[in-house]
């Protein structure tokens, strides 16, 4: 299988801090590749790094062997990367559908599409409806988001990403702030996702990050120190001494 | 049909039935400044731009419409259309640099390139009158291949040529904030962040809304300026842009109906009371701090409020 995504050297430096130093990460397509380290190791930057949000200090970022270092986040997401952010990012006051109606259109887009009223495009509803399908948010579809209750939140977090139809979907913390009795929905769609899409994922609960992920890369200090499947983290020495603290 | 476009029919009976309470020249004004505060609510209330310096785009279209009909006779629709285009194509350079900044930058950018643009207007007496402004223009007639087609010399035809441009454009923006464009700018507003994120450039759909604008504000300038013609320096203050913001927000800024609304208080007040009585602003100073405090959408969610609480005490009683 090609790589997807290649990191090279990547770098980026806060001042005198560096929160991503040199790191080459590799992404096989069609898996799914989790991101593990303690808090403050840099995996939230480099998921920014790879989607445009912030720019890299040295270092490149290559997906389907294009450059996209310098590029903005715009048209990054524009070439197939969809990031679902660890906070909650939404358009509050706009319902459910409208929220995932944004990024369905964004990618589908024309000139002719952006003054033509926007209630009859067959392309961008089919797109929306088998989203929220698969989120199961057709219940709450007519609901503004600020109202839907927290897991809820986080799935439309994901729908908004996965409206882009992305060819990469970066999840940064799908389970986060969630209540115990309902991640194991959340399990049952990314393993759903897993099977349809390349998937970045930084992760916590590590239940989930050892039955589902088919690579794991371990990042301490901005630096990657380990990778492997999960039974060659789960006995590698370092990471114990690093992160699981065992 | 009917049904669909309600709002907009009552736009229509508006326009018919205002001229039996109010003089003409009067709600000419008023449907006037109702456009010119929607333009300014495309920025205010759906890309969520604070824009104090409206008045520069109504001012550009008021002179170029009233320079055009001054020194070249141009006819009635080509001068509406300079206008609005003169104001749109400084709106191109001008919004070019508004919108590279956000929030009180953003405002303070759109304000000093209005009180740039007064002080050229103010100084340039020879072009523009300076402080008695541009003064003596005739307002043509509506004509279709040298045929006159409706005299507009009379207060009453010019009413409703400005009523109907005036419901031609309303109708225009109301198209325009229902299309993705109108609503890429909602996301905006709600999260500009996120709609970088999904791959908006956000720059260029404010920049595009920031053009939308000050195209229609020049509509309504040159309408002005054969009102009454003449282009006085006001038009370009920014006493003028303070005036729409005054309006917009009184009225409502989560659609377009409220600035038409706030436009008709506030012009109607300070045509009829003013002669009564000089010290009018302090009713609309009281009424603009009520509606900030109680109703953060304005005198249309006031009314809509009283509407259902008036039917619920009815069902009650």
């Amino acid at each position: 299988m090609m790589n997807i995504l290649e990191t090279q050297r990547l770098t980026k430096n806060f001042g005198a801090m560096t929160a991503v130093h040199e790191v080459d990460l590799t992404v096989q397509g069609g898996t799914l590749h989790a991101i593990i380290g303690p808090n403050g190791a840099g995996k939230t930057t480099l998921l920014r790094l790879i989607s445009g949000e912030i720019e890299a200090t040295s270092g490149k970022v290559v997906f389907q062997g294009q450059d996209l270092t310098a590029l903005p986040a715009h048209v990054v997401a524009r070439k197939g990367i969809g990031l679902s952010f660890q906070k909650t990012n939404l358009f509050p006051r706009l319902t459910t559908f409208e929220n995932i109606w944004l990024a369905a259109f964004s990618v589908r887009r024309s000139p002719r599409r952006l003054i033509r009223r926007a209630g009859g495009q067959k392309k961008v509803r089919a797109a929306i409806e088998e989203v929220i399908d698969r989120v199961g948010l057709s219940e709450s579809r007519d609901r503004p988001a600020t109202e839907l209750p927290h897991h809820e939140q986080r799935l439309l977090e994901i729908a908004i990403a996965l409206a882009l139809s992305p060819s990469l979907l970066l999840l940064d913390e799908p389970t986060s702030g969630m209540a115990r009795e309902e991640i194991p929905k959340m399990m049952d769609l990314i393993t759903e996702l897993k099977k349809e899409y390349t998937v970045i994922m930084i992760e916590h609960n590590m239940d989930i990050v050892m039955s589902i992920s088919d690579v794991i890369s371990v990042m301490y200090f901005g630096q990657l120190i380990a990778r492997g499947s999960p039974e060659e983290i789960r006995a590698n020495d370092q990471v114990k001494q690093a992160y699981l603290g065992i | 049909m009917v049904r669909r476009h309600l709002s907009f029919w009552i736009m229509v009976l508006a326009v018919l039935l205002l001229p039996l309470f109010i003089p003409h020249a009067v709600a000419t004004e008023i449907w006037i400044f109702a456009l010119m505060a929607c333009s300014f609510n495309l920025l205010l209330g759906y890309s969520g731009l604070l824009s104090f310096g409206q008045a520069t785009f109504m001012g550009l279209g008021g002179y170029t419409a009233g320079l055009l009909a001054l020194h070249l006779g141009w006819p009635l629709i080509p001068l509406l259309l300079a206008g609005a285009f003169s104001a749109g194509l400084t709106a191109v350079v001008l919004g070019y640099f508004c919108i590279q900044r956000r929030a009180i930058y953003f405002v303070m950018l759109t304000f000093a390139f209005n009180v740039m643009i007064y002080y050229i207007a103010y100084q340039w007496t020879s072009l523009t009158g300076g402080e008695d402004g541009l003064i003596g223009l005739s307002r043509p007639d509506l004509t279709i291949g040298g045929l006159t087609v409706l005299d507009l010399s009379s207060a009453t035809s010019y009413y409703y040529f400005s009523g109907g441009i005036f419901l031609l454009c309303f109708g225009l923006l109301q198209y325009f904030v229902n299309t993705p464009l109108g609503r890429i700018l909602v996301g905006i507003r709600e999260n500009e962040g996120r709609m970088a994120a999904i791959g908006y450039n956000v720059r260029n759909y404010l920049w595009i809304c920031f053009v939308v604008a000050g195209f229609f504000s020049g509509v309504a300038g040159a309408q002005y300026a054969l009102l009454f013609r003449q282009v006085p320096l006001d038009l370009i203050a920014w006493m003028t842009s303070g005036n729409v913001v005054f309006m917009t927000v009184v009225g409502g800024i989560g659609n377009l109906y409220g600035p038409v609304l706030g436009a008709g208080l506030f012009i109607w007040l300070s045509e009829l009371i003013s002669p009564i009585w000089a010290r009018w602003p302090l009713i609309f100073g009281c009424v603009f701090v009520i509606v900030i405090m109680f109703f953060s959408g304005g005198l249309l969610e006031a009314g809509q409020k009283a509407i259902r609480w008036a039917g619920n005490k009815k069902r009650a009683g």
